[in-house]
């Protein structure tokens, strides 16, 4: 939004000011209006279904004109941040757009299974700017653009349309991504997502890298829009330093299987923020084996965090993957954009929404795929205590499925255990559900096995699959992923892994071993 | 509730054997508890120190020196052998230094490694072995054995020790608030039994109402104050209460049970009436407490031929106080406010609305209690009174079961239960029919803990009962057989993550988590190098596997009731076999443990219980 473009927003404000909330369990009023002047931006928190009728609104990249199928909406203040709403201003390209707009509100189809503990939405005014997630215009302007040159990619049928979003970690990648992705789906049917950051996938729990093919537009966290992926593989970890090469190869797969398999549908590569040393040489194998037309790299004041300009993911050897990918005929245009900085995107409103850590991103993952084990609803919001105690109860009260260890082949991924310990290793850990292959082993869910009994011989395992995709499962495998502590504590039943009476870690060797890295020298405090 | 931190072992008795066999001079236990570190560090969270003293120890296994010091053997190494112990030492020790010092980089501006290290203790020499070794030439093998005796010996103070201690240190200060807590109320009970000046009376059962002096107020404060501390020490681990409740016996109900004292005595009265003070507000915090005290006492009755007094617990918490009835039955005369106190015991909140046994949790101690019984020996005998506490715990639950359970269908099954229990009784006091009758079954002679070899008889009722529980069994899924394939667990009952669901308490029951060679499908061949310790190193860690189900929740040992009573069979065959006794004592065992196992196999459905006990009752 630029300065003009947030003038004429006041302006549009000279209208009173629509500030309105709705609660899904309000009797009778079951849908609400507000109606835009052009250029008008009003803030949206909550969850609702939106439509338009008479003019167009600009919600993160995608277009609701009216007449057009309805969008479902979802923001959190202290997770994301609120959703502006822009009525498209009069003057801008766009087709048909009328003086003004009615937007309107209703509850989202799957708002019942929520009830009890989203309250709806409420729409903000001016007020609550600084609350909200903005779009710089610099990138609305490079999705449309690059979101248009797939398209044309795409109907000519030639060369693939991928684009691949790098950056250094917080510089947006996510969030451009889906602005990418919403873009797209104003013309296309499907996009494909190829996840390779394991440490806060978009669609699925940490851990993974996947390949998902969207029809929806999305909106906010990645914990507000689960997706089930059409192929992934179990990584283990948050991060691919474990096992470099089976992460490649992993990719690598998913990347061919989206050629083979939808090779017209557009791609969006999200990539990791672990750019630096291995991390870059990953990185450039990420690239080579997902062949990209368009590379999006996020590039921050500070130099030191930022990728190397060019085609650089052909200069160098990478010789991690498995097969050497062809650099020729790879012509890939490379987009650079400034990143979305802690001081909040350049010329723009100063403060943004507080940021979520990466940990607290992962936990409401977590939360949520525990929530798929017990079969709650899906959690839009931001984390609660309420809704960790109630998830963590129905954890330890929902009845698992089992399976034999002669049925399923047990593999620890990032070291080697003793046979008979491995029923110890795998108690109450998070695993792979796998289904074993000549090659690679495609992984088609995480579970959480919550007990293993050798004695009966069976492991009692938690999961959100159904139990006919379980019967594809031959291969269990884990690796260091954990539950927030909050899920393995309810009340009185406090899972035995979790100890209040360990040493303070300091100087003890209690702890695990870990160094700081913000650390400053002396030396160079000097200088 | 605060959270504690996530830690590789599930309890402190698994890390204990482990502190025990990393130290221990014993190779077999070393290389048993590597293997245990090994596991640990696959689960992750493996705390720095148990990670170095583990890289250590297990250079002992490879260093001739240190395994035969006297021989002189490093003598012998080969260039390549002397090069690889030597990095092997050089980045144990590397690793050590720098990670205790990073855990002590506070603050912005780093410090020195050598600041940190002093701080923490660590010896200068370490320090230097470390900087020698990551900057300049490698040390020699016999600067790093030294650096990495005096590694293992830091190690062993300053984390294991401590650690240790500070675990120890919580425990005992559990223990010393209970027991300030448990004072604090029986000098407020004191007080207010004086203020009565009536010491010999016991209508006293809600002190704390009746006395309103400045000093009581005070007594409350202080015990709330008590309290809060006492929650930030238990947190939500009700289950480390217990056993300075029970176990260690700060609180001695026995005055209070009719079986030691016939009468009820003041001393009684007063127990009683600490007891019930002491329980309301601990259960009120904790609300599984009672659940876990119950469990424990039948556990002791029941296994611990020495704990027999536990059943004045077991009737407290079946039955509340015994005022009402010896108030009734044992005094003429009534005054008003006896009455009235009376009638408090009788709407006491505690046992009606605060704790309702289970049905789960009561079957499980009857068959507890009956199995213990059988293999008690007569209450006369040897002038010993805990088989009549056992019996009396069977009565008491058993009536507990009566009063609980009020549905049509099980008013039959209680019948034959208490028609088991009676029948125990019978045989106790030496009924001969019991033993012509097992004499007539052609049972093998060493049955007891192995179902398919039980008599026919009992074979035929075990196989009649299990079509019974499958015919009427509703929450049946028909993915649910005992196929190795996936499915659904039968049933469920809610229990913590790493847990197996246990009657007895809330928290679960550790499970055995050491798989079998045979039970892992097609993978790695075994790890251990001679095929000779293989079958051996299962074996023991099984058992040790066992040991820490059973240490992680001492009232849960269902894991070694089979061997209980395998091993309690054998020897009674041993020493009775001269007296002939011994046919009929494991008959009688062997019978017992199958009511424990139809009592298991019945909870689903309690007509299918009723109907297979009427069987065996009648084989």
């Amino acid at each position: 939004m630029t300065a003009s473009e947030r003038k004429r927003g006041r302006r549009g404000e000279e209208a009173p000011a629509p500030s309105i909330s709705h609660s899904w369990a309000q009797p009778g009023a079951s849908a609400s209006k507000v109606t835009l002047e052009p250029g008008q931006v009003v803030y949206f928190e909550g969850r609702a279904e939106l439509q338009c009728k008479g003019g167009a609104v600009w919600i993160q990249g995608t277009y609701v004109e009216d007449g057009a199928s309805s969008v479902c909406l979802s923001a959190a203040a202290e997770a994301g941040g609120l959703l502006p709403i822009q009525a498209l201003p009069s003057n801008t390209q766009v087709p048909r757009a009328p003086s003004r707009c009615t937007v309107i509100f209703g509850p989202p189809k799957d708002s019942e299974a929520e009830r009890p503990l989203a309250s709806g939405w409420s729409v903000h005014g001016e007020d609550r700017t600084q609350a909200a997630l903005h779009i710089m215009p610099e990138w609305a302007e490079a999705a449309s653009g690059i979101s248009a040159a797939m398209q044309e990619a795409c109907a000519g049928g030639g060369a693939a349309a991928v684009t691949a979003v790098c950056g250094s970690k917080g510089t947006g990648k996510s969030t451009f991504g889906r602005l990418l992705l919403n873009s797209l789906l104003n013309a296309c049917n499907q996009v494909a997502w190829l996840e390779t950051d394991c440490g806060q996938p978009e669609f699925t729990v940490p851990g993974l890298v996947s390949l998902t093919y969207i029809k929806q537009p999305v909106f906010g966290l990645p914990h507000m829009h689960p997706g089930l992926p059409a192929r992934s593989h179990y990584i283990g970890h948050l991060s691919p330093e474990w096992d470099p090469q089976r992460y490649v190869a992993s990719v690598t797969d998913l990347a061919r299987w989206h050629a083979v398999h939808h090779g017209s549908v557009p791609l969006i590569v999200n990539t990791c923020g672990w750019i630096k040393g291995l991390g870059e040489d990953v990185l450039a194998d990420v690239l080579r084996c997902s062949r990209p037309s368009h590379v999006v790299t996020l590039r921050t004041p500070n130099v030191r965090r930022n990728l190397p300009g060019g085609q650089f993911w052909l200069a160098q050897g990478g010789d991690i993957g498995p097969l050497a990918v062809p650099a020729a005929a790879a012509q890939a245009a490379v987009i650079q954009l400034p990143a979305v900085t802690s001081d909040g995107p350049i010329g723009s409103i100063k403060a943004g929404p507080k940021k979520l850590t990466a940990n607290q991103a992962r936990s409401l993952s977590w939360l949520n795929f525990a929530r798929g084990c017990c079969g709650l609803p899906v959690h839009r919001f931001s984390w609660a205590t309420e809704v960790a105690a109630e998830t963590a109860e129905a954890l330890t009260r929902a009845r698992p499925y089992t399976v034999g260890f002669d049925s399923v082949r047990l593999q620890c991924l990032h070291t080697s255990v003793p046979e008979h310990l491995m029923g110890a290793v795998l108690n109450g850990a998070l695993v792979g559900l796998c289904k074993e292959a000549d090659d690679i082993a495609e992984c088609l869910g995480v579970a959480l096995v919550r007990a293993v009994d050798a004695e009966a011989g069976l492991l009692y395992v938690l999961s959100p699959l159904p139990l006919s995709s379980l019967q594809h499962v031959n291969l269990v495998q884990v690796g260091r992923l954990d539950l927030p502590p909050e899920l393995l504590q309810s009340g009185e039943i406090v899972c035995p892994y979790l100890s209040s009476w360990s040493l303070s870690t300091v100087g003890t060797g209690a702890g695990a071993i870990k160094s700081r890295n913000n650390l400053q020298r002396a030396a160079q405090l000097a200088a | 509730m605060p959270l504690g931190r996530l830690v590789p072992w599930s309890s402190w008795d698994e890390w204990e054997r482990v502190r025990g066999g990393l130290f221990s001079a014993d190779t077999a236990q070393l290389r048993r508890a590597l293997k245990q570190v090994s596991a640990w560090e696959a689960r992750g969270k493996l705390p720095l120190g148990a990670d170095m003293t583990a890289a250590i120890q297990r250079m002992r296994l490879r260093d001739p020196a240190l395994t035969s010091p006297e021989q002189q053997a490093c003598q012998r190494l080969s260039a390549e052998q002397e090069s690889m112990l030597r990095m092997q030492y050089a980045l144990a020790i590397i690793r050590l230094v720098n990670g205790i010092s990073d855990s002590a980089q506070k603050g912005t501006v780093a410090k020195s490694v050598a600041n940190l290290a002093e701080t923490a203790g660590l010896p200068r020499i370490l320090v230097d072995i470390r900087h020698e070794a990551s900057h300049n030439e490698l040390p020699s093998l016999a600067l790093l054995r030294l650096g990495a005796a005096t590694a293992l010996a830091w190690l062993s103070q300053s984390y294991w020790q401590q650690q240790a201690d500070h675990v120890t240190l919580r425990k005992s200060q559990i223990h010393d608030l209970l027991q300030a807590y448990v004072q604090s109320h029986q000098e407020c009970l004191g007080r207010s039994q004086d203020a009565h000046g009536k010491p010999d009376e016991f209508g006293n059962a809600a002190p704390a109402q009746l006395d309103a002096g400045t000093s009581a107020a005070e007594g409350q404060k202080l015990r709330r104050e008590i309290l809060s501390q006492l929650l930030s020490k238990v947190q939500s681990n009700a289950a480390s209460l217990v056993e300075p409740l029970l176990g260690i016996g700060m609180l001695d109900v026995s005055a209070a049970c009719p079986e030691v004292a016939q009468d009820t005595t003041p001393e009684g009265a007063a127990a009683v009436a600490l007891w019930q003070a002491t329980l309301k507000d601990l259960s009120a915090v904790w609300p599984s407490l009672c659940q876990r005290l119950l469990a424990r006492a039948v556990q002791d009755i029941a296994e611990a031929p020495t704990c027999w007094k536990s059943h004045a617990w077991i009737q407290l918490l079946l039955e509340g106080p015994p005022h009402k009835q010896s108030m009734k039955e044992g005094l003429g005369h009534k005054s008003k406010r006896r009455k009235k106190a009376a009638a408090d015991c009788d709407q006491d909140p505690l046992l009606t609305s605060l704790w309702m046994p289970s049905k789960r949790l009561l079957l499980s101690s009857l068959s507890s209690c009956i199995q213990a019984s059988a293999s008690a020996g007569k209450p006369t005998s040897e002038g010993t009174i805990r088989p009549s506490a056992l019996q009396r715990s069977v009565d008491l639950i058993l009536g507990k079961l009566r009063s609980t359970a009020l549905a049509s269908n099980t008013s039959e099954h209680l019948k034959v239960l208490a028609d088991l229990a009676s029948t125990t009784a019978a045989n106790l006091h030496g009924s001969d029919t019991m033993r012509e009758d097992s004499d007539m079954t052609d049972a093998a002679p060493h049955p007891p803990a192995d179902p398919s070899k039980a008599g026919p008889c009992l074979g035929e009722a075990i196989a009649q009962q299990q079509m019974l529980v499958q015919q009427h069994s509703l929450t049946k899924d028909p993915n649910g057989q005992r196929t190795s394939g996936w499915g659904v667990a039968e049933s469920w009952a809610p229990c913590a993550i790493g847990m197996m669901p246990c009657d007895k308490s809330p928290t679960g029951r550790a499970p055995n988590t050491v798989l079998e060679p045979t039970t892992v499908a097609a993978s790695e061949l075994p790890q251990s190098r001679d095929p000779a310790m293989q079958p051996q190193h299962s074996r023991l860690a099984g058992s040790e596997a066992q040991a820490a189900s059973a240490e992680y929740f001492p009232s849960e040992r269902a894991a070694e009731d089979n061997a209980f009573d395998h091993t309690t069979a054998a020897q009674m065959h041993k020493s009775d076999l001269a007296t002939g006794k011994s046919q009929a004592m494991e008959e009688d065992s062997c019978y017992f443990s199958r009511v424990d196992q139809l009592c298991a196999i019945g909870r689903p459905d309690l007509s299918a219980i009723t109907t297979s006990m009427q069987v065996t009752a009648a084989a």
